[in-house]
């Protein structure tokens, strides 16, 4: 009877020093905090300062760490293709590989768009201001808006490679959903479909104050038999400002002295 | 015994928690040299954002207040332009008359500074102590404005030739002064085809009158077409912080294949 006192007490002792110890683990895989407790900026001179100063600071230019022109599941698993969805892939794959791409709207100077844009290998300059957060996009000169203020997507929005963004802050965390997205962008490079009822929902966080992680997961249940989970990293890049990426110049097709344009 | 346990037990809890405070210490390595930079920048930041804390608010969402189509100087004339200048504008206006559009923004270019904001269509400024950005609706343009002071005017290989040019700026009392330069040259000025040599320095004056109104008073120096500088006055009205920008996808009208959606219907 004593022993079975002693191994409930144990385990009460157990779950206080878990709950404890908790906010000191989450804080210290949160990043590291300066002396008043927040979180340490990538740069304070680059955000409205308007904002509270207790938002963490993700404004400032940031270049993606992890390139890759497939958006597979993090886990490790293969992508969970509906049949039409693996089709229209290994069609395009096998398309590529005999040196006769498929047509694609991104090499037409169709904005990439969500989640396509997520892993590319070009700077994204973010601020951030009370009401939004604007994540600037120097290939094809595009960004994306990111409503704070809980708003619904507006019943008659039309849809559109980035879509509709809201976020709010959960702890440290910012969470983004995008819906309204258009059916005609592709989710990677490599030619994964999506449907227009792709909702894409990422979780940016700072794991340390010059690296983000943006977990991002899918959810396309005409695509993909389950969501899945991608995951990206950027570092903080102070120092590099924004070319002028122009896709319809093919930025190697300069205009003549008259001014004509060649759009390929 | 049962009291050593719980001796035992709290000892163990206190020691992890010690462990747990000095490890989350030294994932701040201060010797670091990132985070030197990092402090360094942060003083500096600092006084940025006292600065800031005394400039007049310009953020927000932004339309113009009257499209313009062709743009009058100041004194209510048509810009002053030179013979070379008057040259290529008559042989613009001809050409738009005669044959399919030759404005350079029909083909989605980027529209240029200010061309941009004297369409009708919304635009957002954001402003922080270090930079001020436009992110403009139309072609969904960036205007990366990085508060360094007068432009100083690129030359020989540091020369671009941009769409959007390249611009800095700074703030004069009240009023933030936007200077751009470094253009391609092959941009109009605005939809009736005023020219912009490459050469041209484009000084806007940013002013919020009131609470609904922002003026911007545009000079342009530019010897190669125009006979002496000149300006232009375009007034913004706010729009609420709801404003929604729409996501222009102008390259559309150049595809030979329409866009479709792929996945089959829903069920």
């Amino acid at each position: 009877m004593k022993h079975y006192d002693n191994a409930r007490l144990a385990k009460l002792l157990v779950l206080a020093a878990v709950l404890v110890l908790a906010p000191n683990f989450v804080q210290a895989q949160r990043g590291p905090r300066d002396p008043e407790g927040t979180i340490l900026t990538g740069d304070p001179a680059r955000r409205d300062i308007t904002v509270a100063e207790s938002v963490p600071n993700i404004s400032g230019v940031w270049t993606n760490q992890t390139y890759f022109r497939t958006i597979r599941p993090v886990d490790g698993s293969e992508t969970p293709f509906l049949p039409w969805a693996k089709a229209f892939f290994l069609n395009r794959s096998a398309a590529e590989a005999r040196g006769e791409p498929l047509f694609d709207p991104n090499a037409n100077c169709i904005a990439s768009g969500v989640p396509r844009n997520l892993p590319v290998p070009y700077p994204l300059d973010i601020v951030q201001t009370p009401n939004e957060i604007i994540i600037g996009i120097e290939v094809m000169h595009s960004f994306r808006v990111i409503h704070l203020d809980d708003r619904p997507m507006p019943a008659d929005f039309k849809p559109s490679p980035l879509g509709y963004s809201r976020g709010h802050w959960e702890g440290d965390v910012l969470v983004v959903e995008t819906t309204g997205l258009a059916g005609y962008t592709m989710v990677d490079e490599e030619g994964r479909p999506k449907s227009g009822s792709m909702r894409v929902v990422e979780r940016i966080i700072k794991l340390a104050p010059d690296l983000i992680e943006n977990t991002y997961t899918l959810f396309d249940d005409r695509t993909y038999a389950r969501p899945y989970t991608a995951r990206s990293l950027f570092k903080w890049a102070p120092d590099v400002r924004f070319g002028e990426y122009v896709c319809e110049e093919n930025n190697r097709n300069k205009p003549d002295a008259s001014g004509k344009l060649r759009v390929r | 015994m049962f009291n050593r346990f719980i001796l035992t037990a709290t000892a163990v809890t206190w020691a992890l928690c010690a462990t747990q405070a000095t490890g989350q210490q030294s994932s701040i390595p201060l010797e670091d040299a990132a985070s030197k930079r990092r402090a360094e920048q942060d003083a500096g930041a600092r006084s940025l954002i006292e600065a800031e804390k005394k400039r007049p608010r310009l953020a927000g969402y932004w339309q113009v207040a009257t499209p313009i189509a062709v743009l009058t100087a100041t004194d209510g004339k048509t810009p002053p332009l030179n013979a070379a200048g008057r040259k290529l504008y008559e042989q613009r206006r001809a050409a738009k008359k005669s044959g399919p559009n030759p404005d350079p923004m029909d083909t989605c270019t980027p529209p240029g500074s200010p061309r941009a904001m004297i369409v009708n269509q919304p635009f957002l400024l954001t402003q922080t102590p270090k930079k001020v950005t436009f992110f403009m609706q139309t072609r969904h343009v960036i205007r990366h404005v990085y508060l360094d002071g007068p432009l100083k005017a690129p030359t020989g290989d540091g020369r671009m030739s941009l769409w959007e040019g390249t611009s800095s700026g700074f703030w004069d009392e009240g009023t933030l002064v936007v200077q751009t330069g470094d253009f391609n040259g092959v941009q109009w000025l605005d939809d009736s085809g005023l020219p912009q040599s490459p050469d041209m320095l484009v000084t806007e004056r940013f002013k919020r009158i009131d609470a609904s109104i922002m003026e911007a008073v545009i000079s342009f120096e530019d010897p190669k077409y125009y006979a002496r500088p000149w300006s232009a006055r375009v007034v913004f009205r706010a729009l609420p912080a709801t404003t929604l920008l729409v996501e222009e996808q102008c390259a559309e009208k150049l595809l030979e294949v329409p866009l479709v959606e792929y996945a089959p219907p829903k069920p």
